[in-house]
């Protein structure tokens, strides 16, 4: 049992490490596909955009953590 | 011949193979060196089986489903694991988490198996430690590359990939018989980070019918973009500090 829940501790920590950075990235991903799905924008600014976003979240993520650790 | 699109697959396995083999051999070798090598071979014989049989059962099966299909699953997987790895090398690269040290972790294991008494030849304790080590390291490159290697038919490359990563880094184990600790793990977690977020980026939008300027190019200047934002993250923390 031991073994199992650290595997499964190893898989958490490797997709929702930061969980709120995770959550935010479903969400966008999420965000993305409805905007494919349910209206006629431009595949290809959806892509740019959720790109953007995506590189934005990280930098805001990790601009946050770094502000907290220092406080 | 492979193109971009393959080698950037491939160097993506190698190297994160490169830093979680180098992290499985600090494990082992403390083992080996304080309850014997045949416990510690033992159980990381046992994890390496185990790891290769998941690549060979999940790779094929997943070989199987359309293209289509697989490319926003396993591109969301890609982009939350590429995310998270970089997010940990620009917080490492900028110190405000400590890098992971080798030779520490090496004592800190030595010390504690040494506490655990006499051993016998095949160690149960020994076996399990050097078991768990390899198969949570190993599982990180099981998912990278399975996640890399499904969409093109690259399986078998990015196993190779990270096969010979493997391989290097036992046959420098084997000659230098101390932790890895010059193995530069925060730049390789960092370029691997680049990496696997930039083919989460392009494979969702791949699924999601985006025509990318460049075609497989995009990759290029995706990855240029997330290195850039991140390396410049890394520097203006650093400067802070």
């Amino acid at each position: 049992m031991g073994l199992l829940r650290q595997v499964w501790a190893e898989i958490y920590s490797m997709f929702a490490g930061d969980a709120v950075m995770s959550a935010a990235t479903l969400a966008l991903v999420a965000a993305a596909v409805a905007l494919h799905v349910f209206t006629p924008t431009s595949a290809r600014l959806i892509g740019f955009g959720l790109f953007a976003a995506c590189v934005i979240l990280l930098l805001v993520r990790v601009f946050i953590y770094a502000r907290q650790t220092r406080r | 011949m492979y193109d971009s699109h393959a080698i950037a697959a491939i160097s993506a396995a190698f190297l994160a193979s490169l830093v979680e083999v180098t992290e499985a051999y600090t494990i082992v070798l403390a083992v080996a060196l304080s309850r014997g090598w045949r416990s510690a071979l033992a159980g990381a014989a046992a994890a390496l089986a185990l790891l290769v049989l998941m690549v060979v059962a999940f790779g094929p099966l997943l070989s199987r489903v359309p293209l289509h299909a697989l490319q926003l699953p396993i591109g969301l997987l890609l982009l939350l694991f590429g995310m998270g790895w970089l997010r940990k090398a620009i917080l490492r690269a900028a110190g405000i988490i400590p890098l992971h040290d080798e030779a520490l972790i090496f004592e800190q294991e030595l010390a504690m198996l040494k506490s655990g008494g006499d051993q016998p030849a095949l160690d149960t304790g020994a076996i399990v430690t050097a078991f768990q080590g390899v198969l949570l390291e190993g599982l990180e490159v099981v998912f990278i590359v399975i996640a890399v290697g499904v969409g093109r038919h690259l399986l078998v490359a990015a196993s190779a990939g990270a096969a010979l990563a493997c391989l290097l880094v036992l046959c420098a184990g084997a000659v230098i018989h101390r932790p890895l600790s010059q193995v530069p793990e925060n730049t390789l977690k960092f370029a691997v980070g680049v990496m696997l977020a930039s083919f989460g980026v392009f494979w969702i939008g791949e699924a999601l019918d985006v025509r990318w300027p460049g075609a497989d190019f995009a990759l290029a200047y995706i990855a240029g973009t997330f290195l850039f934002a991140s390396a410049s993250a890394a520097a203006v923390l650093k400067r802070e500090a």
